[in-house]
């Protein structure tokens, strides 16, 4: 099968993150929504009571957090969506490739730390409202930290193959301007 | 890059033109307007080999180093 070019892997790869990033669309304008009903709806039908404010602030917090790890989500993938345009033309070893790599690398760790900080928004929430059974509860944590973990390191890891990729670009200089 | 690539000297010394030499030596007259204009990162000695016969120099006479 052909991997790079039109009618390739790559375009194919391509089309597949274009329909990836409608679907995060989706689900970052439904998550905004019920944040944002959530917190009308509380502001709106509760009365004053004990932790109150904490209750509405780590809400808003986490689901803002969720929310916007879907925005910087969304920018990763139009990145990876340009460099797969690039693949389709067989531009291979651009700068431009490896500018996108760099951007996604910071992006990702970026999300990484959006999600520890809603990971501490999360125990504090279960500290104060533990409204789950204790391995609901754990096995939430961990889903969130595994994500942050998971997160970083991609970060961390495209940022290696992002000086590998310029490494290579250097390399093909080198290589195209030996006479 | 301090090695700086006398090609055009010689060319005119030996009344030839840019063309004639890329032709003779068998590059194109692409790479050989890089060698020219200080563009190339590195010669191949068969490249070196082939301008040294083609202008009757030696490579001292195309490679030249400023600091």
């Amino acid at each position: 099968m052909k991997v790079l070019g039109e009618k390739s892997l790559s375009s194919k790869v391509e089309i597949g993150l274009k329909i990836l990033f409608l679907i995060i669309v989706i689900i970052d304008i439904i998550t905004v929504g019920v944040t944002a009903g959530s917190m009308f709806f509380q502001f709106n039908s509760f009365s004053v009571r004990e932790n109150y404010t904490l209750r509405i602030v780590l809400e808003t917090t986490i689901g803002l957090v969720f929310s916007l790890t879907g925005i910087v989500a969304l920018y990763i993938i139009y990145q990876f969506i340009k460099i797969f345009r690039n693949l389709k033309v067989n531009k291979l070893f651009e700068k431009d490739n490896a500018k996108y790599l760099s951007k996604i690398s910071l992006m990702s760790i970026v999300i990484g730390i959006l999600y520890l900080i809603c990971f501490i928004g999360v125990s504090i929430f279960f500290k104060y409202f533990n409204s789950m059974d204790f391995l609901s509860n754990f096995l939430l944590k961990t889903l969130i930290l595994v994500f942050a973990v998971a997160f970083l390191i991609f970060g961390i890891g495209i940022k290696i193959l992002n000086y590998i990729y310029l490494k290579a670009i250097e390399y093909k200089e080198e290589n195209d301007f030996t006479i | 890059m301090p090695i700086i690539v006398n090609v055009d000297v010689m060319l005119a010394k030996r009344k030839m033109s840019s063309g004639e030499l890329a032709e003779k030596i068998g590059i194109t007259p692409a790479n050989l307007s890089i060698l020219k204009n200080n563009k190339a990162k590195a010669i191949r000695f068969s490249t070196l080999e082939k301008l040294c016969e083609v202008l009757n120099c030696k490579p001292g006479d195309i490679l030249d180093y400023e600091k």
